[in-house]
C-alpha cells in the first residue's frame, strides 16, 4: 500500500513535469538579464512587434551582477539566453566561448555594425575581430556649460562659439583662471581632475597592456601635467563625481563646464539640476571622447538562440525601434542611421532648444577607436584612484606618482612585466 | 548510573540532529574547503581554475597591499575596542548601581548605535565628513574655528581613527550590556564586605569588580578580534570602496573584495580568505586554550 502510494505521486509529479514542458514552445520564451531597467522599454517596443513571444526580463543590481553572470556562464546553469554587459568589464567576458560570435551566418552582425560609429565597433568585436556583444546606446561625450555662467564670463552662449574658446586645455585653463579671478572664487572651470582624465583616456594610442607588457600612453603623463596646470590655475572645484557637493553644484551653478557622456543629461544633470532647464548648453572640448555604454550578448549554449540573437539585433539594428527610442526618450543610440534620421528633430529644452543630436553625431565620428584589454578596466580604476591623490597634493612628484602606479599594476597583476 | 539505563540509546536520534551537520557540511565545510581548492588555483570566475599549487599563497606572504591591509585591520581594530571596552565597563558599572534612576532608558540608549546597519553609519560619516558640503566643516567655519574646509579624507590617520571611532559607536553598548550580564553575576557581598572594611569605590573597582569580570573581559576582547578582523562595511562606506587615502583603510576583506569580485581574480581572492580564516582560527583556539587553562584552575 505504502509502495503503491510512493509510486503514485512520483508518476503524478513525472507527468506533470513532462505535461510542464510539452506545454511550452521553448523557442518562444528567452530571459534577459541586465544590470539596468533601461532595458525593459526594449522588451516592451520587441512584444509589441512579437506579440507571441515571452521574454523574462531579470534586473540584478550592479554590485551583484558581474559575479552572478560569471557563476551561470561558466556553468551554464540557469544562464540566460541574453545578458548584458558594461563597458568597464566587457573586455574581460568578450573573448570568453560563452559568447556566441555574431559575425557571419546566420548572424551577419559583422555586416550590421558598419552603422555602428567606430569607438562603439572597437568594443562589439572581439581579438579576432568577431562581434560578440551589441551596443543600443552611444556615450559619446561632450562639454556641458551652464550658459548664464558662459554669458556672464566668456561673453557668449552660443555652443558654437564657446567650442571654438576651448579648443585646447590651455585654452580651457587660461579661461579657469579668468573665471576664478573675475568669481572671487565662486566660480571653477571644472568640477575636479576627472575631468581631464576621462578625456585624455579617449586619446591613447594603445591600451594599457600590449603583449602582457603594461604600457603607458603620452595622453596618460600627459594628464598629471594638465592636472598641474589645471590647479595652479585654480580650475578644479575638487568636488569628487558622485559626492553631495558635486551633485548639488549643478543646481546651485558654481561650475561652468561638466564634462560628461551624452547619458549625462538625463541621468546626472537633469536629476540633479530639475530646475535648471533652459539653462545649460552643449559644447565641444579639446578632443572628443566617449563614457561608459551597455552592450548585450546572445549565450553560446542558448537553447533559443534565434530568438535570443532576434531580441539582441532589435535592440541594436532596428532602425525603426532606435530612432523611436531617441525621440520619445531622447535617447543618443550607437546607430548612426538612427541618430541622422531624427537629428533635425530632437531638441532637448534643458539644453534651451539645443539640437544635441547633430553635435554629438559630428562628434561621435572624431572619438579615438582603441581596442581594450581586459586589465584596462582595472587598470584605469587604479590609474584614476592614484590621479585623485595626486591632484590632492599627496605625490612629491610625477616619478613618485608612476612608481607608485607601478608598484600597484604589479601587485594586482604580477603575470604582466611591468618596466 | 539509574538516570542512564532509561536513555534510548538507538539510531533515531541521529536522524534529529542530522539537520544540523547536513547544512554545516553543505554551507559551511564544503565551502571552506572549495574555497581552499580555488586558493590553490588560479581562476577568473569563467573559464576553468588553473592549479598552481602554493603560488598564492607564497605571492601573500610578500604581497605589501595584502601586509597593509592587515595592518590596517589590527591598527583600527586596537584603536577602536581599547575605548570600547574601557568606556563600556565604566558605562556598565554605572548602570548596575541600584541607586540610579532610569538606568534601562539609557542601556536602551546607549544599545541604539548597533541596532543601526553599519553601511548606513559609514555612509553617514562620510556625508559628515564631506570635504566641501560636510556638516563638520560647516560648523567648524560657521563658528571661525577654520577660514577654509579641512579635506578629512585625504589624512590617513584621521581617517583610520574615523573608521575606529565608527566602530567605538557601533558596538560600545552592546560590550556594555556584556558587561552588565557579567556584573549581575558577582555577588554584591564581596563589595559590601570591603566597603565595611573600608575600602573606597574606586579600590572595590580596580580591586574586586575587574578581577572578578576577568573571564567576560577575555571573552570580549576574543570575540571583537574575531569580529575585527572581518572590518568591510565601515571603511568600504566611508571611502566610496576605494580605501583612500592611499590604502589607509583598505582592511584585508576590503582587499578581499576588490581582488575576487572587481577584479574577478577568485584563485587569489579564496587565499586571501583563507589566510584569514587561519587567523581567525587560530584567535579561536587561543581562545579556547586559555577558557581551559583557567577553568582548570577554577
Amino acid at each position: 500500500m505504502k509502495k503503491g502510494a510512493v509510486c503514485a505521486l512520483v508518476g503524478a509529479l513525472s507527468l506533470s513535469l513532462f505535461v510542464g514542458c510539452s506545454n511550452e514552445d521553448p523557442k518562444d520564451e528567452i530571459t534577459i538579464w541586465s544590470f539596468t531597467d533601461e532595458g525593459e522599454y526594449a522588451v516592451e517596443a520587441f512584444l509589441e512587434e512579437n506579440p507571441n513571444v515571452k521574454v523574462n526580463f531579470q534586473y540584478i543590481p550592479s554590485s551583484q551582477y558581474e559575479t552572478k553572470l560569471r557563476s551561470a556562464l561558466s556553468t551554464g546553469i540557469r544562464a540566460p539566453d541574453v545578458f548584458a554587459l558594461e563597458a568597464e568589464y566587457v573586455r574581460k567576458f568578450i573573448d570568453h566561448p560563452s559568447l556566441e560570435s555574431l559575425t557571419g551566418a546566420p548572424y551577419y552582425a559583422d555586416e550590421l555594425v558598419e552603422d555602428h560609429y567606430d569607438y562603439i565597433q572597437g568594443i562589439e568585436k572581439d581579438f579576432e575581430g568577431d562581434v560578440r556583444t551589441v551596443a543600443y546606446q552611444g556615450t559619446t561625450g561632450g562639454f556641458y556649460f551652464r550658459r548664464d555662467l558662459a554669458e556672464e564670463y566668456l561673453g557668449t552662449d552660443d555652443p558654437k562659439e564657446v567650442s571654438a574658446m576651448i579648443e585646447t586645455w590651455d585654452d580651457v585653463f587660461s579661461i579657469g583662471e579668468k573665471i576664478y579671478e573675475e568669481s572671487g572664487g565662486e566660480v571653477r572651470m571644472l568640477p575636479n581632475w576627472n575631468s581631464i582624465g576621462q578625456v585624455q583616456d579617449a586619446i591613447v594610442k594603445e591600451p594599457w597592456v600590449v603583449d602582457n607588457e603594461l604600457v603607458i600612453d603620452q595622453a596618460k603623463h600627459d594628464a598629471l601635467d594638465l592636472v598641474d596646470q589645471a590647479i595652479e590655475t585654480n580650475s578644479l572645484a575638487m568636488l569628487e563625481d558622485w559626492s553631495p557637493g558635486w551633485s548639488s553644484s549643478m543646481q546651485q551653478g558654481s561650475i561652468l563646464f561638466y564634462p560628461g557622456p551624452s547619458w549625462y543629461l538625463k541621468f546626472v544633470l537633469q536629476s540633479n539640476a530639475p530646475d535648471t532647464t533652459g539653462q545649460w548648453g552643449l559644447a565641444s572640448g579639446p578632443s572628443a571622447f566617449s563614457g561608459g555604454g551597455t552592450f548585450y550578448s546572445v549565450y553560446s549554449g542558448s537553447e533559443n538562440k534565434e530568438l535570443a540573437w532576434d531580441f539582441v539585433k532589435y535592440y541594436g539594428f532596428d532602425v525603426d525601434f532606435l530612432e523611436g527610442l531617441a525621440v520619445e526618450e531622447q535617447y543618443y543610440t550607437s546607430n548612426r542611421v538612427a541618430n541622422e534620421g531624427v537629428a533635425d528633430e530632437i531638441t532637448s529644452d534643458f539644453l534651451a532648444g539645443q539640437n544635441f543630436f547633430e553635435f554629438f553625431n559630428e562628434e561621435s565620428e572624431k572619438v579615438n577607436a582603441v581596442v581594450r584589454t581586459s586589465f584596462d578596466g582595472d587598470i584605469n580604476s587604479i590609474f584614476n584612484e592614484l590621479l585623485g591623490s595626486y591632484a590632492r597634493g599627496n605625490f612629491s612628484s610625477k616619478d613618485a606618482f608612476w612608481e607608485r602606479f607601478k608598484r600597484d599594476v604589479k601587485i594586482y597583476f604580477p603575470e604582466l612585466t611591468v618596466e | 548510573m539509574m538516570f542512564a539505563k532509561r536513555i534510548n540509546k538507538g539510531n533515531s536520534g541521529y536522524f534529529f540532529i542530522a539537520p544540523f551537520f547536513i547544512v554545516f557540511l553543505l554551507f559551511g565545510l564544503y565551502p571552506i574547503l572549495y574555497s581552499f581548492y580555488l586558493s590553490l588555483t588560479n581562476w577568473d570566475g569563467l573559464n576553468d581554475p588553473e592549479f598552481i599549487g602554493l603560488a598564492n599563497y607564497a605571492r601573500a606572504v610578500i604581497d605589501p597591499l595584502f601586509l597593509q591591509s592587515l595592518f590596517n585591520t589590527f591598527f583600527i581594530w586596537i584603536v577602536s575596542v581599547v575605548p570600547q571596552l574601557t568606556i563600556s565597563l565604566v558605562l556598565a558599572v554605572i548602570l548596575t548601581n541600584k541607586f540610579l534612576k532610569g538606568k534601562d532608558f539609557f542601556r536602551a540608549v546607549y544599545f541604539f548605535p548597533n541596532i543601526v546597519t553599519a553601511a548606513s553609519l559609514g555612509l553617514l560619516v562620510s556625508l559628515m565628513f564631506d570635504w566641501q558640503t560636510g556638516s563638520v566643516n560647516q560648523l567648524l567655519m560657521s563658528i571661525g574655528i577654520v577660514d577654509n574646509p579641512f579635506d578629512w579624507k585625504n589624512n590617513a590617520l584621521f581617517m583610520q581613527m574615523l573608521v575606529s571611532a565608527i566602530l567605538f559607536f557601533q558596538y560600545f553598548g552592546y560590550s556594555m550590556l556584556i558587561y552588565i550580564a557579567g556584573l549581575q553575576g558577582i555577588s554584591p557581598e564581596y563589595a559590601e564586605a570591603a566597603r565595611v572594611d573600608g575600602a573606597s569605590r574606586v579600590q572595590i573597582f580596580f580591586k574586586i569588580t575587574v578581577p572578578l569580570l576577568k573571564p567576560i573581559i577575555l571573552f570580549q576582547v576574543i570575540t571583537s578580534l574575531i569580529g575585527g578582523v572581518q572590518i568591510f562595511d565601515q571603511p568600504y562606506m566611508l571611502t566610496a570602496g576605494s580605501g583612500a587615502p592611499d590604502h589607509a583603510t583598505l582592511t584585508s576583506v576590503m582587499y578581499l573584495y576588490r581582488t575576487a569580485f572587481e577584479q574577478g581574480r577568485f584563485g587569489y581572492g579564496a587565499t586571501i580568505a583563507f589566510c584569514l580564516f587561519l587567523v581567525i582560527v587560530t584567535l579561536s583556539i587561543v581562545s579556547y586554550l586559555v577558557s581551559r587553562n583557567r577553568s582548570k584552575i577554577s
